[in-house]
């Protein structure tokens, strides 16, 4: 083992032991990530209270270790320096934070350390943090109540939000389908589904069509098939001002050709059957009625030919 | 072959048929006056608020207000067609047809009151009025005064019945009281107005 893996696990079992300090070496150093690690949850109400012993081997929020691997590098820490801000763990704290810190290996064959880390499946997402329980100070119930390691989670889960397991889990569904359709098969079923979520409005490149899967919320797969539908050849048109943002949206896709190939009924058909309907039961009867009148009475006669006298009185005459 | 005296007499005939509008109306600018031939002022109104004020005062007070209306426009066509003689009446029933209509259309057309043709239907005589600007819903106050001006023309009372309303166009039937009861109900009972007339020339025996 070299002299620089010595140097570098001593550091790492260190930070790993003591890694308390972190939070304020992030804030010395201008980490956003460590810097906001308590502000999502304070603005969440439905936080319903964990269990009593949840809480009891998880510190309050100003005591959570945060480790992050990133700067584990770049970030030595001096053990036992005091915090501004941050109140001295307890040695209850110390022994929770002892037992649920990652464990270093120390590979003897390949002289290689690294950390023995829950696996990305087990971790639970943001949604899914512990809560505080009921009559805790605000701050505790809005993050206190965390453990490191789902604060660790949180974080990571923040910064990097593609590459959580439950994302790739998503993704990699949501792949099967779009893989699976073919130019000739029949028109998607989403593009125009009633209710379907709505679609990002910004059209995605050519180059970055795979982030955009992996970007894709859960809750809209529809919009990931869409866009896995997409030729990189064939970049999307950008979409038009005050143009429709949704699904039918005409994208460039082969379910877009096969929907704009489907030919539509002129919108003025419906109005010329409806007259057509229409004109025969209002007109041609008055004219059968007409003829008929002409038949009875024999022709009609020319206003000159009487007097105004002999019109009025034959007029009189007629009766029913 | 025609000669210099029949031009001389159709031109007369046809002098005689025109309606001459010269000074049928006068405002008095001075005075705020409309004088209509001679007659006491008028009032110009908006035609729909007149309709509904018939609407709102009902048929009777529409009848009597229509019957003053169409009696002086009927003795004015009267004394207009007698020329100056003493029995309008017979000077009315002894012009032409055309010459009768024209000049009630005139009238009728100086008023406001639409343009008038006239029909006739084997006996029947079928007055026209286009454009009128009371509408449908002045239909009836249109029956009452042609009514009212047809009495005062010829001396004898004949009812006006509606018959017909296409757009702008409506007919009525110039009819004797007995059967003006029977047109309605015909009418009313989703007869066509040319089916009713053609069942008043057989008597009223089809139904």
């Amino acid at each position: 083992m070299s002299a620089e893996k010595v140097r570098l696990l001593e550091d790492l079992l260190a930070r790993v032991n003591h890694n308390r300090e972190l939070p304020a070496l992030r804030l010395a150093l201008g980490h956003e990530a460590a810097a906001v690690p308590s502000a999502p949850m304070a603005s969440r109400p439905d936080i319903s209270p964990p269990s009593t012993k949840d809480f009891v081997q998880r510190p309050a929020v100003e005591d959570v270790p945060v480790p992050f691997e990133d700067d584990l590098d770049e970030v030595t820490p001096a053990r036992g320096t005091p915090i501004p801000g941050l109140a001295a763990p307890s040695a209850e704290e110390e022994t929770a934070v002892f037992e649920e810190a990652p464990e270093i290996v120390l590979d003897e064959a390949s002289q290689d350390v690294f950390i023995d880390e829950a696996e990305p499946s087990e971790q639970p997402s943001t949604l899914d943090l512990p809560t505080a329980p009921a009559g805790a100070p605000p701050a505790e119930a809005a993050a206190g109540a965390m453990s490191p390691d789902a604060m660790s989670r949180a974080q990571t889960t923040q910064v990097q939000p593609a590459r959580t397991a439950q994302t790739e889990a998503v993704a990699a569904a949501m792949r099967e389908p779009a893989t699976q359709a073919r130019p000739s098969d029949a028109r998607p079923s989403h593009a125009r589904t009633p209710g379907a979520g709505p679609v990002t409005p910004r059209p995605p490149q050519p180059a970055q069509l795979d982030e955009e899967v992996e970007a894709v919320p859960p809750t809209s797969p529809s919009v990931t098939k869409v866009s896995l539908e997409l030729s990189p050849e064939t970049p999307r048109p950008p979409p038009l001002p005050g143009g429709p943002t949704d699904v039918t949206d005409p994208p460039v896709g082969v379910a877009t050709e096969t929907e704009l190939t489907t030919p539509v009924p002129p919108e003025a058909a419906p109005a010329l059957a409806a007259r057509a309907s229409l004109e025969p039961a209002i007109i041609t009867p008055q004219i059968i009625e007409t003829a008929k009148v002409a038949e009875l009475i024999g022709e009609i006669d020319a206003l000159r030919s009487a007097s105004f006298g002999g019109a009025i009185d034959a007029s009189l005459t007629l009766g029913l | 072959m025609s000669t210099a005296s029949d031009s001389a007499l159709a031109h007369d005939r046809d002098t005689a048929t025109a309606f001459d509008p010269t000074e049928a109306v006068t405002f008095d600018l001075q005075f705020g006056h409309i004088h209509l031939d001679g007659a006491p002022t008028r009032v110009m109104v908006p035609a729909d608020a007149l309709v509904a004020l018939c609407q709102a005062a009902g048929d009777e007070e529409t009848a009597t207000f229509a019957h003053t209306i169409g009696e002086a426009i009927g003795r004015r066509v009267g004394v207009r067609l007698a020329g100056g003689s003493a029995n309008r009446h017979d000077a009315a029933r002894a012009a032409r047809l055309e010459a009768v209509v024209t000049q009630l259309a005139g009238e009728l057309a100086v008023l406001g009151f639409g343009s008038v043709s006239a029909e006739r239907w084997g006996k029947a005589l079928v007055l026209v009025v286009d454009q009128s600007p009371f509408g449908e819903g002045g239909d009836g106050l249109v029956a009452a005064i042609l009514e009212a001006a047809l009495h005062a023309l010829v001396n004898r009372h004949a009812r006006v019945v509606k018959l017909h309303r296409d757009g702008v166009r409506a007919r009525f039937l110039a009819v004797s009281g007995a059967a003006a009861d029977g047109v309605r109900d015909r009418l009313a009972g989703g007869e066509s107005w040319a089916a009713v007339i053609a069942a008043m020339h057989r008597g009223g025996d089809e139904s």
